[in-house]
């Protein structure tokens, strides 16, 4: 609860395609990636509710085991946000504000997630907030899987996309570009619009959620996020992750 | 309506120093320009905004308008705003709305600068539009001197980049497009304009109209099936050469 206002956080989670099967239930430094996220969502100040979505029964069995709360959805969502909005209709339809907390994200911790609620329920035009971390533009450069995003003065987004952005031309070699963090907070009005809107072009090419407001006029505040983070697509971010998460503990 | 049509120039472009005055069929590429954009009836007067005095000389030797502007803009919309200033007071009326052609567009048309002026004329709360054009190839679509634009559901101009946006993983697909630059202001606006401080992306790109959508305003994008060939290496002068010949 923030001024009074009902807060959920739904973590979607797949078992994962061809590249990283099994991907949720990989171990970082011996607990699942699934559980770190979990355990990061549950310490949230503002949480009311915390509920993994999922369409697959080895995740769901897991979450059983391990006492976590979660929900079985359709197989066939186009995008993590449908899901969570799935999981929102069944888990807890009066809340104010949802949270799209990917499964992916083991090195969040709860106070970045608050810090994205709390940027969102000061402002309720805006459609979302989402997290980012400032990388150099050699490293925005080398990864397809991590979204770069450039914004306008407020910190609103402008364009999300794969390739490195933005371009450095005459300009200084040092900018700092913006990677996304796929913590999410978004209203209810907006999660609702948002699985009534159809799929944008932009939103297929990228593969990003958010550009499906983007497309719609609809602004996505960008909050800088303090610690160094690193989303998990692949082994070898599973690594880097781990190495995270270790000098965090000691 | 009175309306304005500014081409900026300059000798001393890094990529190409003294292009304007380069050749196109016996005649500098800057009077190419400045000929096709004095044919549209549309427009009420053509100037050209320059810091040099070899391309000032050039344009009033063929009976053209030319005006003399600070050295040190960085940005063709800034060295514009100043032409505009300095014009409006020599012949003491204003204007209500700019063109901005820039002087390496020869193949720009006057239908061209009618598309980039109308929405302007109908809607005075819109305060720039941008020519889109087609990406050619794979080639174009990578080249850093060929800004590529996307746009929302409606038309407004989301990015402008000289990396390639979108990505994606299928080449040979092309749903976005590359700025032409015919550009139309409001006039108040070009002056707002140079009000604004330069802007991160802006600087990093070297786009100019980045320094619009980080002020959060919008740019409506016009689409052209017009096929057109900036000059932006003498490699590219050569293919203008062929075409207009």
């Amino acid at each position: 609860m923030i001024n009074n206002l009902k807060v959920l956080i739904v973590i979607p989670s797949r078992l994962g395609g061809f590249r990283f099967p099994d991907k949720a239930l990989k171990k970082i430094n011996g607990k699942e990636m699934l559980l770190w996220v979990w355990e990061s969502a549950i310490k949230s100040k503002y949480a009311d509710k915390v509920v993994v979505a999922t369409p697959d029964q080895k995740i769901k069995h897991f979450c059983l085991q391990n006492k976590m709360s979660v929900i079985l959805t359709r197989k066939n969502h186009i995008r993590g946000t449908l899901r969570v909005h799935e999981a929102f209709l069944k888990s807890m339809p009066e809340a104010d504000i949802i949270i799209n907390l990917q499964g992916d994200e083991p090195c969040v911790r709860s106070t970045s997630i608050d810090l994205a609620i709390r940027k969102l329920s000061k402002n309720k035009k805006i459609a979302a907030v989402n997290l980012f971390n400032e990388i150099s533009y050699q490293e925005a450069d080398k990864d397809k899987n991590e979204v770069k995003v450039v914004t306008n003065k407020k910190n609103e987004a402008l364009y999300f996309s794969r390739n490195a952005l933005p371009a450095i031309w005459l300009g200084d070699k040092r900018f700092l570009c913006k990677k996304e963090i796929c913590v999410m907070p978004m209203w209810k009005w907006s999660l609702n619009k948002y699985a009534k809107l159809k799929q944008t072009p932009y939103e297929i090419i990228e593969s990003v959620d958010m550009m499906r407001f983007i497309e719609n006029d609809y602004k996505i505040l960008m909050v800088k996020c303090k610690e160094n983070i690193k989303s998990v697509d692949c082994k070898k971010d599973l690594i880097i992750a781990e190495k995270i998460l270790k000098n965090r503990n000691s | 309506m009175k309306i304005l049509a500014l081409i900026p120039a300059r000798m001393g472009s890094t990529r190409f120093p003294g292009k304007p005055m380069a050749t196109i069929c016996g005649q500098p590429m800057i009077g190419h320009v400045y000929k096709r954009v004095r044919s549209a009836k549309i427009v009420n007067l053509t100037a050209v905004a320059t810091c040099d005095k070899i391309i000032y000389n050039y344009i009033c030797s063929i009976g053209g308008a030319a005006i003399m502007t600070s050295k040190l803009h960085t940005r063709a919309t800034d060295r514009c705003a100043e032409a505009l200033l300095t014009l409006e007071k020599q012949i003491k009326k204003k204007f209500n709305i700019v063109v901005m052609v820039q002087g390496d567009e020869p193949m720009v048309d006057s239908n061209m600068i009618f598309q980039a002026i109308k929405p302007l004329i109908s809607n005075k709360k819109l305060k720039v539009t941008n020519l889109l054009g087609k990406i050619k190839n794979d080639k174009e679509y990578h080249d850093h001197n060929c800004i590529k634009a996307v746009c929302d559901l409606k038309g407004n101009a989301l990015y402008f980049s000289r990396a390639p946006i979108p990505a994606t993983l299928k080449s040979g697909y092309f749903a976005q497009g590359k700025q032409i630059c015919i550009i139309g202001f409001q006039r108040d606006f070009l002056i707002q304009y140079t009000k604004f401080l330069p802007t991160p992306l802006e600087k990093a790109e070297s786009i100019d109209m980045l320094r619009i959508l980080e002020n959060g305003i919008k740019i409506k994008m016009i689409k052209t099936n017009k096929i057109t060939q900036s000059v932006d290496t003498p490699n590219d002068l050569k293919k203008v050469r062929k075409i207009i010949k």
